[in-house]
C-alpha cells in the first residue's frame, strides 16, 4: 500500500509510473480491459463510453499516460485533433446526427474524472435535451478584460518566442495585472488571505487532503518547471 | 462569399469590428469573446472562413491545436485559472451560434457556477453494440491526414507578391515621362 508520505517523497517519473499502474485507461489500451474500440493507431485510441451523455459518445485517448494537454508534446496534440475531426465526421455519417460536440476537460475543476487526458466527441441532435454545451452570457467589466488581454497576450507570445519590442514594460505591465486581480480577490473573498506572488495560494490547494495525487499539484507543478524559451 | 461578408467575426478578422485580440498569425486569430460566459473565455479561430470542422484542412486544425495547448498554459499561468475547458460546437444541434468555426477556450476556477456535467445514459448492451458496428465501418478510412498545406496553394500566393511587385514596378515606371 503506498502512503500519502510516499506519495510526497517520489519523483515526478515515479509518481507517474504509479498513476499508469492505477489508470482504468491504460489498462483499456494495453487491452486487459476489454472496451469497444472505434479507431487506433499508434499514438491514440478512440472507444465508446461506458456511460455516454449521448448515444455514440466517443473517448479519444492518448496511448501514452498523460494528464493534462500542457504535458502533450504538440506533434501528439495536433494528430489528436486531425483524428477527431476525422471520428467527428464518421459519427455525423454513420449515426445520421446533426452535429458533434468536441469537448476537452482538462483539470478536476473543469470536470475532468480520469487522470488520463482525453477528448469526449459527442454526437448531437436538435431534440437530445443535451443543455450543457450551450454557453451562457456574462457581462464582463471593460478594464478586466483589458487586463487580461494584455496579460495573455504578452505570455502566449512568450510561449511562441515572439520577442515584443519592449519587454521591459511589457514584463512590468504582467505583474500589476497579478496584484489587481489579487486585489479583486480580497474583495470577494475577505476570509481568504493572499499573498503578493501567489505561493502560498498554491500551498493551499495542497492543503486539500486528497488522498491520492491532486490534478491541480501536478498541473503546478508542470507550469512552474516548464522550460522557459 | 455571402456568408463571408455577413459573418461577424470575419469582419473581426478583416478589423472592420473591433475586439480584443490576444494571439494573431497569419492563419489564427484569438480573441477574448465578445458575449463571454466567464472571465477569460477565449475563442480561437482560422481567419479564412469555414463553417464546420469538418470543412477545415487537416493541416489547419494541428496548427489550431498547437495554439490551443499554448492558450491553455497561458491560461492556467496568467489567469491563475484551477482548470480549462475547451469546447467546439459543431453544428447549431451542438450549441454552434455562428457560422465562422471556432474553439473556445474556457478558464474554470472555484465556483464560476459554469457547469459541463452530463448525465450519463445507460444504453443497452446491443445499442451499443450497434453503434460500435456503424462507427467502426465508417471509421476505417481514417488515417490519411493531409498534414501540410497542398504546395499548388503556396505558389500560387508567391505568384500574387510578384505579379504585385511587377505592377508597382511598372506604376514606377509609367510616372516616369
Amino acid at each position: 500500500m503506498v502512503t500519502e508520505e510516499d506519495v510526497a517523497n517520489m519523483s515526478p517519473e515515479q509518481l507517474q509510473e504509479l498513476q499508469k499502474q492505477n489508470c482504468i485507461f491504460c489498462h483499456i489500451i494495453s487491452g486487459k480491459v476489454a472496451s469497444k474500440k472505434i479507431y487506433e493507431d499508434d499514438k491514440v485510441l478512440a472507444i465508446l463510453d461506458i456511460n455516454p451523455a449521448n448515444p455514440g459518445h466517443i473517448l479519444l485517448l492518448t496511448k501514452e499516460h498523460y494528464q493534462i494537454m500542457p504535458q502533450i508534446p504538440d506533434d501528439e496534440i495536433s494528430h489528436m485533433f486531425m483524428v477527431a475531426k476525422a471520428i467527428s465526421h464518421a459519427c455525423l455519417k454513420a449515426l445520421k446526427v446533426q452535429g458533434t460536440n468536441i469537448f476537452i476537460a482538462n483539470g478536476t475543476l473543469a470536470g475532468q474524472k480520469a487522470s488520463h487526458f482525453m477528448l469526449h466527441i459527442i454526437p448531437r441532435m436538435n431534440t437530445d435535451g443535451l443543455k450543457i454545451f450551450d454557453l451562457p452570457e456574462k457581462s464582463i467589466q471593460e478594464n478586466i478584460s483589458e487586463q487580461i488581454r494584455a496579460g495573455l497576450s504578452n505570455k502566449i507570445n512568450e510561449l511562441f518566442g515572439i520577442k515584443t519590442e519592449e519587454p521591459i514594460v511589457l514584463d512590468r505591465k504582467t505583474e500589476k495585472i497579478g496584484e489587481k486581480e489579487e486585489n479583486q480577490k480580497k474583495t470577494n473573498k475577505s476570509e481568504e488571505k493572499v499573498n503578493k506572488d501567489g505561493v502560498t495560494k498554491e500551498k493551499k490547494s495542497n492543503k486539500e487532503g486528497n488522498s491520492g495525487i491532486d490534478l491541480d499539484e501536478i498541473s503546478n507543478f508542470i507550469i512552474k518547471n516548464e522550460p522557459k524559451k | 462569399m455571402s456568408q463571408k461578408n455577413n459573418c461577424e467575426f470575419c469582419q473581426i478578422i478583416g478589423k472592420k469590428i473591433n475586439a480584443k485580440r490576444i494571439f494573431e498569425d497569419a492563419k489564427v486569430l484569438a480573441i477574448l469573446n465578445p458575449n463571454p460566459c466567464c472571465a477569460g473565455h477565449i475563442l480561437l479561430m482560422p481567419k479564412e472562413h469555414f463553417s464546420i470542422i469538418e470543412q477545415v484542412p487537416d493541416y489547419l486544425i494541428a496548427h489550431l491545436s498547437k495554439i490551443v495547448n499554448k492558450i491553455s498554459i497561458a491560461v492556467f499561468e496568467i489567469l491563475q485559472a484551477k482548470g480549462t475547458n475547451i469546447l467546439i460546437q459543431n453544428g447549431v444541434a451542438a450549441g454552434q451560434k455562428s457560422n465562422h468555426f471556432m474553439i473556445h477556450i474556457i478558464p474554470r476556477k472555484e465556483n464560476d457556477s459554469l457547469n459541463f456535467q452530463w448525465q450519463p445514459r445507460q444504453l443497452s448492451e446491443e445499442q451499443m453494440s450497434t453503434i460500435e458496428l456503424k462507427l467502426k465501418e465508417e471509421s476505417k478510412g481514417i488515417g490519411e491526414f493531409e498534414k501540410e498545406e497542398r504546395k499548388p496553394v503556396k505558389l500560387d500566393s508567391e505568384i500574387e507578391k510578384i505579379d504585385k511587385e511587377e505592377n508597382y514596378l511598372i506604376k514606377q515606371l509609367n510616372r516616369i515621362p
